[in-house]
């Protein structure tokens, strides 16, 4: 029970920060906005503090999140969650949607890699069609789902 | 709503208010996210097949996968499809009939395979190839002949992956407007107080495997459930409660989720079950490599057929190396284990030319699942091999092939390959040990594909099975290429029958 008043406390805070964005109708001059704490948003309906309630309560909630180091600077150390996870409460793996915007579709992926002998991003068993956190994980180690049959590796994957 | 929210962000005690009652929402039995005509669970083969012949039938269709990646267990298949009376056979001269093809999957089944169910199957594969090929499903021009099979009837697909068929079919699926939602696990088939079917509870957003992520969520189904979810091979909780010989030191080809969860929901709805102690080992796995990889095809068409199988403790042969599936894995189960429980994995070797018919030896070698050695020496202290016995065991081998008749085993030894037989160094090798391949058994339907009640023996209102989580068409033991064949076929007649059952679900209510 208090696990689920905490996840519904993070969904909240969520849903706020995201409706007052969305409600505000003007997202021209988002930095005249004010969040629910009465805090100013920054230029992306980015709310550091109500994030950081939200990354608090998250902790609380499922434990310390590992980080990748390349990822770092993008999610301000671990503190803006909805920069993947959208308004959702992160709970649940983010939607490809928000990684494609910094890398491209997995189409564009696919041609980056098409040199390597094996193409992790269109193999022959699923083609484009697979979520990029299938293999690409923040919160835990990264593993290729190619190496539940297979023993080849891929230089460049970072773990 | 989402400025209410906004207002009241950060109060606890509102929170707490809205999960109360989105949690009494959720539960209650007229509330439903989202309706469809028909919702098939599974997005392999017979997933597939399914949902295109129910929106050709006009009905709404949501295909959920449990998994991030659509396809199961298929995705992953090796491409091989028996046909029988294929358009490759008629110009090649083959004369092929269902008859034919049903007498050697009943041999295979050990004459215990559901007639009733096998006759469609076979009948319905020349139909479901065409169907394939419609979709764009792009075939090799060559006809092979596996195992049990008695004469050339099996299609391969160009990239020898059964990906080159579930990619094409969900495609063709979502273009006649089928929707395929991943991540999305079935928790449990929906009844009203009368025991209908009504729809399906399931996890949204779900993060294999972990049980207590994602959402429930309600779906109301109108017309039909159809249960495409797979065999359960790589629970082995599960599969350790029908067998418990098949424990954690038995490994698997299946994908990761291939587990049981959606055979319980089946028996929770009364589904009768048929066979679910009845596993097929494919004996040509490596242990060293996890799931299907490579050693299958090494073993299958080099070390097995043209050379031995040993004990690495005395040296000797133990079992005709070229059986059928089952003989051979008994036998390395029963032989190569000791008092204790401990495993001593054969090996399989043979000569160079042996390996001219498999290839994939080259990846093989390369990730440490093969290896090649100058001389019986080294393959002996590789392995730990007793050398002398080792020696004696591979001059008797060679008689043998002189001789053109396997004198301890039964080894067929056909004079037109004589030159692959094992001979001179060097020696290609792997190790050699059964996995758990595919689940002989599952939940018995009838030939409409409708899965029948365990105590009324009748058919289940609006429930459907099709593939590998339905049992009794292989019996005992299922020839390789079969599967696709079963699945495609069921799969359409499920779906189909699904989508036409809108008249007996109007009267139901």
């Amino acid at each position: 029970m208090k696990r689920l008043t905490i996840l519904a406390a993070v969904m909240v805070l969520c849903v706020g920060a995201w409706g007052v964005f969305a409600s505000g109708g003007d997202s021209q001059t988002p930095s005249s906005q004010v969040g629910p704490d009465g805090k100013k948003l920054d230029e992306v309906g980015y709310n550091p503090s109500a994030a950081a309630q939200l990354a608090e309560s998250t902790r609380i909630m499922l434990g310390e999140r590992t980080l990748k180091d390349y990822h770092k600077k993008i999610h301000q150390n671990g503190n803006n969650c909805q920069l993947c996870h959208s308004g959702e409460a992160p709970t649940a793996p983010p939607d490809d949607a928000n990684c494609i915007r910094c890398h491209g579709t997995p189409q564009q992926m696919a041609k980056v890699t098409a040199k390597l002998e094996r193409n992790p991003h269109n193999a022959p068993h699923y083609g484009t069609y697979v979520p990029c956190t299938t293999c690409h994980k923040e919160h835990q180690p990264s593993k290729v789902l190619c190496a539940d049959c297979h023993s080849f590796t891929f230089e460049n994957f970072k773990k | 709503m989402l400025k209410a929210a906004g207002i009241a962000a950060g109060s606890v005690l509102f929170s707490q208010m809205t999960v109360t009652e989105s949690k009494a929402s959720t539960l209650k039995s007229d509330y439903w996210d989202r309706e469809f005509d028909v919702i098939v669970a599974g997005s392999g083969f017979a997933g597939c097949a399914a949902a295109i012949a129910a929106r050709r039938e006009g009905a709404s269709t949501l295909v959920i996968e449990k998994m991030p990646v659509f396809g199961g267990n298929s995705a992953i298949n090796g491409g091989a499809m028996a046909v029988a009376g294929s358009p490759l056979q008629k110009e090649k001269g083959i004369e092929d009939s269902v008859e034919l093809m049903m007498a050697d999957m009943l041999k295979g089944g050990r004459g215990t395979n559901h007639v009733d169910l096998l006759r469609v199957v076979c009948a319905g594969t020349a139909e479901a190839f065409e169907m394939t090929k419609e979709f764009g499903v792009k075939w090799k021009d060559v006809l092979l002949q596996f195992g049990g099979h008695s004469v050339q009837r099996t299609c391969q697909t160009v990239n020898f992956t059964g990906g080159d068929i579930t990619i094409p079919l969900m495609e063709g699926g979502i273009k006649l407007g089928a929707i395929y939602k991943n991540r999305c696990k079935l928790e449990k088939i929906l009844t009203d107080d009368s025991g209908v079917i009504t729809g399906v509870l399931v996890r949204e957003n779900y993060d294999f495997p972990n049980e207590e992520s994602g959402v429930l969520r309600r779906y109301k189904i109108n017309r039909g459930f159809v249960a495409c979810t797979g065999g359960f091979g790589n629970d082995i909780p599960f599969r350790m409660m029908q067998n418990p010989t098949l424990d954690d030191t038995v490994g698997c080809t299946n994908h990761s989720g291939a587990t049981s969860e959606s055979f319980h929901a089946l028996l929770a709805v009364n589904a009768a079950p048929v066979n679910t102690a009845s596993f097929q080992l494919g004996p040509w796995a490596s242990p060293d490599e996890s799931g299907f990889g490579y050693a299958p095809q090494f073993n299958q068409q080099a070390a097995f057929p043209y050379g031995i199988m040993v004990d690495i403790r005395d040296g000797k042969r133990f079992v005709n190396e070229n059986a059928d599936r089952k003989t051979r894995a008994d036998a390395q189960l029963k032989h190569c284990k000791d008092e204790t429980g401990k495993i001593y994995y054969p090996v399989a070797f043979c000569s160079e030319p042996g390996t001219v018919k498999s290839p994939t030896v080259k990846y093989a070698l390369k990730e440490g699942v093969a290896w090649k050695f100058d001389s019986l020496e080294e393959l002996a202290a590789h392995f730990g091999i007793p050398l002398e016995p080792l020696k004696a065991q591979v001059k008797r081998f060679k008689s043998f092939v002189a001789k053109g008749k396997d004198e301890e085993f039964g080894k067929p030894i056909f004079d037109f390959d004589r030159s692959m037989y094992l001979d001179k160094p060097p020696y290609y090798a792997m190790r050699a040990w059964p996995k758990v391949h595919f689940c002989q058994g599952g939940v018995n339907i009838n030939t409409k594909a409708e899965v029948i009640h365990m105590q009324s023996r009748q058919a289940i209102p609006k429930l459907f099975a099709a593939g590998e989580i339905t049992g009794g068409t292989h019996g005992e033991s299922r020839l390789g290429s079969c599967a696709i064949a079963e699945t495609l076929v069921m799969g359409t007649i499920a779906g189909k029958n699904a989508a036409l059952n809108k008249a007996r679900s109007r009267k139901g209510e």
